[in-house]
């Protein structure tokens, strides 16, 4: 196996330095090729990509309950990770930054707070969800109720969301619909006299126009 | 922690804080194959309520002991519910 493992080292050292020169390598807290960094970029890809984030208490499951979840939440739309709370929080901290893992990052916002860092003491796990699309969110949560998970708060669009706050999405219509609606109603009641103003002055400008051609249409005619 | 003995257990927490986290980790030291003998009922409260969060555990002899999740120590927690766990230990070893 050893020979596997140089040959292993050799290509890894190899690629690194093909992918990054040395001007441009990350200076990052913990080093480049630690688990600690990867979670850290994985974490922050979560935070960065998804806009409907769930927190959740995370009791271990048994094997197949944990893959029942995870397949259904993923039907749900949802993805489920199981986070460390720990790098999690350091995450959270420097999530200003462009890059959370740096040694800047460290140094700018160590003590730095985000309110969503008190929801992970203890072991937690999040949900999430790419699209502001409460019912999704509203399925995820009713399979979560089901099992011994429990949901402490949200992350909706950047800015922390309590329990009561998340019962409450999951009521809501889904954008479109909501965009659908006021449209409808845009329409419908002050809507003619919006419409009306809206084309008042291309109506206007047809108009003068057509004048216009008729004036020099005229002597034409004559 | 020694959870052979529990046979229910009361846990009331808001979603965040030392409160929290005490009973975070109390609920994460039960194991999963032990969930169906042991009754957990589980509150979460809202931080605008004014209830008080609490650890309550019934053992097998019928004793309730408690912590309050404010003040305690994760340690002193283990420590409380070992303390009789152990007693229990050796009046079964006794038995046998």
């Amino acid at each position: 196996m050893a020979w596997l493992r140089r040959v292993f080292n050799g290509l890894r050292s190899y690629s690194v330095a093909a992918a990054a020169p040395e001007s441009v390598v990350r200076q990052t807290l913990k080093p480049l090729d630690s688990r600690k960094t990867y979670l850290v970029d994985q974490y922050t890809h979560l935070l960065r990509s998804n806009a409907v984030m769930l927190i959740l208490h995370n009791p271990t499951l048994l094997k197949a309950e944990n893959q029942q979840l995870r397949n259904d939440i993923r039907k749900a739309g949802g993805t489920l990770t199981v986070v460390r709370s720990r790098v999690f929080k350091a995450t959270l901290r420097g999530i200003d930054h462009a890059d959370p893992a740096s040694v800047e990052a460290h140094k700018e916002f160590a003590r730095a707070k985000n309110p969503l860092m008190d929801l992970f003491d203890g072991p937690s796990a999040v949900v999430t969800i790419p699209n502001l699309d409460p019912k999704a969110v509203d399925k995820v949560v009713s399979l979560i109720d089901k099992t011994r998970m429990v949901v402490l708060g949200g992350r909706v669009d950047g800015s922390q969301i309590s329990v009561s706050q998340v019962q409450n999405l999951r009521k809501m219509p889904s954008l479109e619909e909501l965009r659908a609606q006021l449209a409808g109603v845009l329409t419908v009641l002050g809507g003619a006299g919006l419409v009306n103003t809206l084309q008042a002055s291309s109506n206007m400008l047809y108009l003068t126009l057509d004048q216009h051609r008729k004036t020099l249409e005229e002597p034409e005619n004559k | 922690m020694i959870t052979k003995y529990f046979t229910s257990a009361i846990v009331r927490m808001p979603p965040a804080g030392h409160a929290a986290k005490l009973a975070r980790v109390f609920l994460a030291q039960i194991p999963p194959r032990q969930r169906t003998d042991i009754d957990v009922q589980f509150k979460l409260l809202n931080p605008t309520e004014t209830a008080v969060p609490e650890i309550k555990v019934k053992f097998k002899d019928g004793t309730l002991l408690d912590v309050d999740p404010l003040t305690t120590s994760t340690r002193e927690m283990v420590e409380t519910f070992d303390r009789h766990s152990r007693k229990l230990q050796v009046e079964d070893a006794l038995k046998e």
